[in-house]
């Protein structure tokens, strides 16, 4: 009997599922998917966010305090789909015991036309939490993996994932009806960063992003001749830059096409004040892009 | 007895005139028709955040022509269909765009529905 207690007691440890009371222990790297293991989570888990609302998660880079939690974590959440291009270090250094869940990869990616180094090949989209429907989805692999790790306390995870889906579908319709506000061949976003695909496709916008994936992509002067006969063809009202680079290239656009500059967005994950909550990004960047375009 | 009773028995406001912020079609425009399985107390259809049409005490069918522009791309209506009760009621809406062809969509709901619809 005794020997039966002390292999499940060994089980539990080391496969990451947690004691009765015991918090779960989390590491996430994406500000998204923090929000997403608190709310879910509730009081149940102990959430460490690595990477901190208006961090660059294009260079964000683990420090060893970072890797000490994670190997000490029973959950790590990524954002995946080659976001995190530290996961080999991440793996080796920390020698993680628990459930890495590289969220992102487990729905359908939108893909991007690289340029740079990658120039000529397809490479993915990794902000999907710009689709409500992705975060939905992301809720719902949270949820199980909590389940997975303590499912004594299942019943919270099911009606904090109902409650947090149900915030959502409301947050939904309010960016359906703002974006109704503006006639669908208005909808052009001149952005800094190619980060809004996802959001493109669910409302109907055609991108035309100055730099590539990552705020470091810088354009070259083609591009950037190109982007403004583009801007004065499709008579684009207002162009965005994003909380995060420096916006020189878009003050020169601006000035030779008489294009506004729309108000800044948050591309790369949760930012500031009203934008550090996911409903709170989302209806920032929506109430900006109509105000500028309609 | 051709008349119903329902009709005679309910005040019906005439549709609001289109804005002209949404008359800029060249003269074309399109055909909504919109048929509802149980009769709302009112409804109302925007088109870029404007109301386009509103009625009080529709008829089951109720079509219009409408100066919108139609790119393309499509369009996005927004509609706001007042039910009394909680059962659940639909609206067949049908758009007869400028080039002949017809796009038919519906919408689902128990009391008040508030939808988006794309047409295109």
């Amino acid at each position: 009997m005794r020997r039966i207690a002390l292999y499940l007691a060994a089980l539990f440890v080391l496969g990451g599922v947690s004691l009765a009371g015991e918090k779960v222990r989390v590491s996430s790297f994406s500000t998204v998917l923090t929000e997403i293991a608190e709310q879910v989570g509730g009081a149940h888990v102990e959430v460490t966010g690595h990477v901190k609302p208006g961090t660059d998660p294009h260079e964000f880079r683990p420090t060893p305090d970072d890797l000490s939690k994670v190997a000490n974590a029973q959950l790590i959440l990524l954002s995946a789909k080659n976001m995190e291009n530290y996961l080999p270090k991440l793996r080796e250094s920390a020698g993680a015991k628990g459930m890495m869940l590289q969220v992102g990869d487990q729905f359908p990616s939108l893909k991007l036309p690289a340029e740079g180094e990658n120039g000529g090949k397809e490479i993915e989209d990794p902000h999907w939490w710009h689709s409500i429907d992705n975060v939905k989805r992301a809720t719902l692999i949270v949820r199980d993996a909590l389940i997975q790790i303590d499912p004594a306390d299942r019943k919270d995870f099911d009606a904090s994932a109902a409650r947090y889906v149900e915030r959502l579908d409301a947050l939904q319709k309010w960016v359906k009806s703002e974006i109704a506000k503006l006639p669908r061949n208005q909808r052009k976003l001149v952005t800094s960063h190619d980060a809004f695909q996802y959001f493109a496709h669910d409302y109907g916008f055609t991108i035309y992003p100055i730099e590539g994936v990552t705020a470091q992509d810088q354009p070259s002067s083609k591009k950037v001749s190109d982007l403004i006969h583009v801007i004065k063809e499709q008579h684009v009202k207002a162009i965005f830059p994003e909380t995060m680079e420096n916006p020189k290239v878009l003050t020169e656009i601006t000035r030779e096409t008489g294009a506004a500059v729309g108000g800044e967005l948050v591309a790369d994950g949760l930012g500031a004040g009203d934008a550090s909550t996911y409903e709170g990004m989302m209806k920032h960047n929506v109430s900006t892009i109509v105000n500028a375009l309609k | 007895m051709a008349i119903p009773l329902w009709r005679l028995t309910h005040e019906r406001t005439e549709a609001a005139p289109v804005e002209a912020a949404v008359s800029e079609t060249g003269g074309k425009a399109i055909h909504l028709q919109l048929s509802f399985t149980q009769m709302p107390r009112e409804f109302k259809v925007l088109y870029s955040g404007k109301a386009v049409w509103t009625e009080t005490a529709p008829r089951q069918d109720e079509a219009r022509d409408l100066k919108i522009p139609f790119p393309p791309e499509g369009i996005d209506l927004q509609f706001e269909i007042g039910w009394t009760g909680d059962a659940l009621a639909a609206a067949k809406i049908q758009v007869t765009i400028p080039d002949g062809r017809v796009i038919e969509r519906s919408i689902w709901s128990k009391g008040t529905a508030e939808e988006v619809v794309t047409f295109q």
